[in-house]
């Protein structure tokens, strides 16, 4: 909704942040989203996740959906190995918390926090959507 | 001898894929960065946030940005973590984790 309504017609950006609060498993999928990232993959790795592929938490259905997506499953792993975008994840993180998230999801529209609601969401961008108009 | 080093080198190759996914998702090996590859580090990072700061500011060009080729988000252009054309009024910022 969010991105058929707002982000495709132009009206607004969609930025994710990770937030892992639900254990190593949660840290693990972030960083593998963030090391899919440097190659160009991010939303596809987020998609999956999002959809609750659980074959990502294992060594195969790692390989088939990075090399599904294109990606080099060597860099990918090497990126991994040296757990290169933890600092990345932690400082997200550590962002949303110096912003007074708690939870998740935790949404901002131009800064302001709004309700994890379409209805919310939709109502606030739309609000600063006018402000920036006039 | 050319057996053993076949041997050897499939067993450091599985070592090498269990240490990235290994047991339930734990992190790799320990990390070993300098303070160079920190810096580098930083520097990336700030790049990563700054691509999703104001509209006047466009994303690098790169591997991590571009346009969407196909699936819901086809035709979209994309800054690693960012979706959404540049010049849109309004941000959205979702801060979530995968279960």
């Amino acid at each position: 909704m969010i991105l058929e309504q707002l982000v495709e017609p132009g009206i607004a950006r969609f930025v994710f942040r990770h937030f892992p609060v639900r254990g190593e498993a949660a840290d693990f999928a972030a960083q593998v989203v963030e090391c899919a990232a440097e190659q160009g993959g991010f939303w596809p790795l987020h998609d999956r996740f999002m959809a609750g592929d659980e074959t990502l938490f294992t060594e195969a259905g790692l390989r088939r959906q990075i090399t599904f997506e294109g990606l080099s499953y060597p860099e990918f792993v090497t990126c991994m190995n040296e757990r290169r975008m933890a600092p990345l994840v932690d400082a997200s993180k550590a962002e949303g918390e110096a912003r007074g998230v708690a939870g998740t999801p935790s949404v901002f529209v131009n800064d302001r926090r709004v309700d994890p609601t379409f209805e919310a969401i939709d109502e606030a961008v739309k609000e600063a959507a006018g402000q920036t108009a006039q | 001898m050319r057996l053993t080093l076949v041997l050897a080198t499939l067993l450091a190759a599985i070592g090498l894929l269990f240490s990235a996914c290994g047991s339930g998702g734990e992190p790799a090996d320990e990390d070993v960065s300098t303070g160079t590859v920190r810096s580098e580090r930083a520097d990336r990072e700030a790049s990563i946030m700054q691509q999703e700061q104001g509209a006047d500011q466009p994303a690098e060009a790169g591997a991590d940005s571009g346009v969407i080729a196909f699936g819901h988000r086809e035709g979209l252009p994309f800054a690693r973590n960012v979706v959404g054309d540049p010049d849109a009024p309004v941000l959205i910022v979702e801060y979530s984790d995968f279960q």
